[in-house]
């Protein structure tokens, strides 16, 4: 009994110390991984420093304006003006399209038509039995909203 | 302890080595005990005050990050940026590299100092002198290039080294040179130095830039860095334009008091800034005209005693003022430059600037209490404009304050102020009289209105308004008429003091020019100044100094060019009534009226 229990005593210390080792050995690469990735982190970060640093530089508006004037001819860019700001009474009304005369033509020939037929039916029928259309109404399936 | 009545004074010198007698041995024996106990005892105090010691360090230190410091590349002490409004970077730290060696660990110090020398462009003699020093530590350059680094890197020279160091980077160059300011290293080691700033906002908002806890987010200023440079733009041009030694100008907001633009020149490169010594401080680019300086800006106060006059009540805009003779007060003669006539309005009198009738209007005022609103117009103290420049601006007044200086401050003479001063006096009376404090720094609140503090009524401010648009309308201020943009304003030409060597006096043919404006007069925006020093337009047939045909001219160039950067709309009564529009379009003639 006494023996057993001093066995299983003994074990138990190799099994811790094999575990505590383990953990140690675990915990030490843990923290070199967090090293690199600190490194990582703290390289990415200057190099977005830089980054920032030179997107500020390339875009300060100092160089644009030379960059601007030096491409004049390709650009063609000037200074923003108070008349560039538009108020909607400037924009003009869409000009009426010149008349296509060939529809011009036809749309004649067609109410010269439309005319003349009317005419005659109106010689034929009874004035005073016109038939009035019925209103137009949309289909119910239809919705207009 | 027992009493041992029997024990003689112990022997000073010699101890007798008497023979032990029974009662002697016991109480020795009793001593030596309770000595090895006390011994005990101290020896656990000890062990317990220094593992109490112990666990109250551990528990009062700051938690700390294991590994935190290794691994890491660059240098550590970081300093935060600083950002306009829209957040373009002003100022920001660069990652950089320094050179240093060790002179004992030099092979060849000749041949390295040769090959050095000629990557860093500097003189061979002065790095070999570096490499002579018997110090076990040199710098050699600071900062280097990446190239620099990696072409002396591939030298394979032992004895040189390369610290991590940050430097500090000004990216929009000129035109921000007065703002930002400048740092100097306070402290630098191998890896690090640490900045301190030394001049504008670097210098006032050190400690908040040195904040570790806030190194991430930027310091941002209320400048607008587009309307800056196009400020900077248009006043350089009217500067050469007019061939003026100098010139400043400042945009501010006149609600909050932020300044979206300040200018001054000339100026300097920010990343190269010089330190030359200048005798006369007005030569000194590093010098900044528009919040360091305070000038006498003439005219441009007969504005601020028309508004005080107003206000206490002596007068109303029709009220009439004799203005035709010159006065005698004691024996100084007011007068005019030009013949005025024999009686203006309070509204003409600032229109056409009437040096008698601004002075007979501050004696009904009165100097108590004039002097009471140029305190509250902030124009007797410091402005609180975050630069270290700015401290430097206390206004110049008269020692003795009589009723004389008052009348020359009435037009500007005899107090001289910053023109961020005077901006800040045109905000208070543009916004509908509440006080404006400069201030360079974003998302500036509107102080809290209390009647107390109130400097004009609204009706005065409109009423000012719109005696600052007529002016501009039909007065001095004409050129500096945007459409659109409803200028209102007021011209000031100052002859510039002689100095004292030089005589005292001022100066016939040397004037400040300013022009001082609020737009749009409507519902005022923005105030802005423009200051020359010392131009000349020589475009007519004789030179003339007067603001109007210098100092305006730029103003109204600088409306066109910023007013619409800063995304301030012209209004519409600037176009054609509908119908002209209509026509116009349906001629195809061109857009403008």
């Amino acid at each position: 009994m006494k023996r057993s229990a001093l066995a299983l005593a003994v074990l138990s210390v190799v099994g811790i110390a094999a575990w505590a080792y383990d953990v140690n050995y675990r915990t030490k690469e843990v923290l070199g991984e967090i090293d690199r990735l600190r490194g990582q982190i703290s390289g990415e970060r200057e190099a977005l420093q830089v980054l920032r640093v030179e997107w500020a530089y390339l875009n300060a508006p100092e160089r644009l304006t030379r960059l601007v004037a030096r491409h004049e001819a390709a650009l063609g860019l000037v200074p923003m003006a108070p008349e560039r700001f538009g108020h909607v009474a400037e924009v003009p009304y869409p000009p009426q399209a010149a008349p296509d005369p060939l529809s011009v033509a036809i749309s004649a020939a067609v109410s010269a038509v439309l005319a003349s037929r009317e005419a005659e039916r109106e010689a034929a029928s009874d004035p005073a039995g016109r038939k009035t259309l019925p209103p137009v109404r949309p289909s119910p399936g239809v919705r207009n909203d | 302890m027992l009493p041992l009545p029997e024990e003689p004074a112990p022997a000073v010198a010699g101890r007798p080595v008497a023979p032990a007698r029974p009662g002697r041995g016991q109480a020795e024996a009793r001593m030596r005990d309770d000595w090895r106990l006390m011994l005990v005892i101290a020896a656990f105090c000890l062990v317990y005050a220094t593992v109490g010691v112990r666990m109250g360090m551990m528990a009062l230190s700051d938690p700390e990050e294991p590994r935190l410091s290794q691994g890491s590349q660059g240098s550590k002490p970081v300093r935060g940026a600083i950002a306009d409004r829209n957040g373009a970077i002003l100022a920001a730290n660069l990652p950089a590299w320094s050179l240093y060696a060790r002179p004992k660990e030099l092979t060849d110090p000749a041949g390295t100092a040769t090959e050095v020398a000629k990557i860093l462009g500097k003189p061979v003699a002065e790095v070999l002198a570096s490499f002579a020093s018997p110090k076990k530590f040199v710098w050699v350059q600071r900062p280097i290039t990446p190239r620099q680094k990696a072409a002396i890197h591939d030298l394979g020279r032992p004895g040189l080294y390369f610290g991590p160091r940050d430097v500090r980077i000004y990216p929009a160059g000129r035109p921000t040179a007065h703002l930002v300011g400048a740092v100097r290293a306070a402290e630098e080691g191998v890896s690090f130095a640490r900045y301190a700033g030394v001049a504008g906002v670097e210098q006032v908002m050190d400690a908040r830039l040195r904040d570790p806890e806030r190194a991430g987010e930027p310091v941002r200023l209320s400048i607008d860095l587009g309307a800056q440079t196009a400020l900077r733009e248009v006043l350089a041009a009217g500067m050469r334009r007019f061939t003026a030694k100098g010139a400043a100008a400042v945009i501010m907001d006149v609600e909050t008091g932020e300044i979206l633009a300040m200018v001054s020149l000339p100026d300097f490169d920010p990343n190269k800034r010089p330190n030359e010594i200048y005798a006369d401080q007005g030569d000194d680019p590093r010098f900044n005209r528009a919040a360091q300086g305070v000038y006498e800006l003439g005219s441009t106060f007969k504005v601020l005693t028309a508004a005080v006059a107003l206000e206490t009540g002596v007068a109303a805009p029709e009220t009439l003022i004799e203005t035709g003779e010159a006065f005698y007060h004691g024996r100084r003669r007011i007068r005019d430059m030009h013949k005025m006539p024999d009686v203006m309005s309070l509204t003409e009198i600032v229109v056409r600037s009437s040096n008698v009738g601004s002075a007979k209007l501050v004696l009904r005022v009165g100097t108590p209490r004039f002097r009471e609103y140029l305190k509250k117009l902030g124009l007797l103290s410091k402005t609180g404009l975050e630069l270290g420049e700015a401290r430097q601006a206390v206004p110049l007044l008269p020692q003795r304050w009589t009723d004389l200086s008052t009348i020359t401050m009435s037009y500007g003479h005899g107090i001289s102020v910053s023109p961020v001063h005077l901006a800040a006096a045109y905000a208070t009376l543009a916004n509908d009289g509440w006080p404006v404090s400069p201030t360079l720094l974003a998302g500036a609140e509107a102080p809290e209105r209390r009647e107390g503090d109130r400097v004009f009524s609204a009706r005065v401010s409109r009423q000012m308004a719109q005696i600052l648009r007529e002016t501009v309308r039909n007065g001095t201020g004409r050129r500096a008429d945007v459409p659109g943009y409803e200028v209102g304003g007021k011209t000031g030409t100052a002859d510039k003091p002689r100095p004292r060597a030089e005589g005292g006096g001022y100066y016939r043919d040397r004037v400040i020019a300013t022009f001082a404006s609020i737009f749009p007069v409507s519902a005022p925006r923005y105030a802005l100044i423009v200051s020359l020093d010392e131009p000349t337009n020589r475009e007519g047939s004789r030179p003339v100094r007067e603001a109007s045909r210098t100092a305006v001219p730029v103003a109204g160039e600088v409306i066109r060019r910023v007013a619409p950067l800063l995304g301030l709309r012209p209004l519409p009564m600037a176009l054609p009534p509908a119908d002209a529009t209509l026509t116009a379009f349906a001629d195809g003639t061109a857009r403008e009226p």
